[in-house]
């Protein structure tokens, strides 16, 4: 089963659990990774994943390949439930992005590691400060690595007007971090 | 995946040259904050157990519709062919019975 592309286990998934099993573990870090930046917590981000892939199973009879890759689908599938939740709530991430910190480079002196820590602290809070869009932008580029055509099928933008959004998102987000 | 038009600007030379430089350091900023988290693990296979059941679950109810749909098709043609040779059966007997002769 994990030799097969991913077309080929959609295709089986259609039918077979286990392939559906297959494609959930194949792609289930980079959705939960995804909701983690969206929604700052871990608890938040499990929830969201789990509904990500019920309401992936559900759809998955339907599904068609239009020539984007499987997990972009899911992106947007997850997409929708974040936009969903931020409404729904009305809240932004205000928990501390705690697992940030363990991501920083452990061979560092403990000092330069803190100060690096205290730097993408600084980095993150200036990001959820942003309108949701360019949160959602740079999170696609920076968790997913997506590139700008893929983050525009996601979004239902084209590639050049994410161009642009991802440009304007940091030089707001310099000024911004220019003005703390 | 990967494609960023901002960092591939950074070697072309340009009046904001300093400027183009400091946007993609903050890219490569953001890169290395977002790094990469993952899941809990007792999360990921729970769920993964979850998932598969729940699509078990999913194909059976597909079958047993398709099962119903097909029970209800065979069901509905047997009910059309009674009814049509029922038709044709008195249409038939209607022809061969004589006439009604006008009485008094």
């Amino acid at each position: 089963m994990k030799q097969l592309s991913d077309a080929e286990l959609v295709a089986r998934a259609k039918a077979d659990p286990e392939a559906f099993g297959a494609l959930y573990e194949r792609h289930v870090a980079q959705v939960y990774r995804y909701l983690y930046y969206r929604t700052g917590n871990v608890q938040d981000a499990e929830d969201l994943t789990a509904r990500t892939f019920y309401r992936a199973l559900q759809a998955l009879p339907r599904y068609q390949d239009r020539g984007l890759p499987f997990i972009a689908w899911l992106y947007r599938i997850a997409h929708n439930i974040v936009a969903n939740w931020l409404r729904d709530h009305s809240r932004r991430p205000t928990v501390a992005l705690d697992a940030v910190a363990t991501t920083a480079a452990p061979e560092k002196e403990p000092h330069a590691a803190a100060e690096e820590s205290e730097e993408q602290e600084r980095l993150l809070a200036a990001v959820r400060c942003l309108p949701q869009d360019r949160q959602e932008l740079l999170t696609l580029k920076f968790v997913a690595g997506m590139s700008n055509a893929e983050i525009g099928a996601v979004l239902g933008k084209s590639e050049g007007a994410i161009k642009s959004l991802y440009h304007r998102t940091l030089l707001a987000l310099r000024q911004q971090l220019i003005e703390e | 995946m990967r494609g960023d038009s901002m960092e591939r600007r950074s070697s072309a030379p340009s009046d904001g040259g300093s400027d183009v430089q400091r946007l993609v350091e903050l890219a490569g900023q953001l890169r290395r904050a977002m790094g990469p988290v993952e899941p809990p693990l007792p999360f990921v296979r729970g769920l993964g157990q979850e998932l598969i059941e729940a699509a078990r679950r999913q194909r059976d109810a597909v079958r047993r519709t398709r099962r119903g749909l097909l029970i209800g098709a065979a069901a509905l043609g047997s009910a059309l062919s009674l009814v049509g040779l029922t038709a044709v059966l008195l249409l038939l007997r209607r022809r061969q019975s004589p006439p009604p002769t006008a009485m008094g």
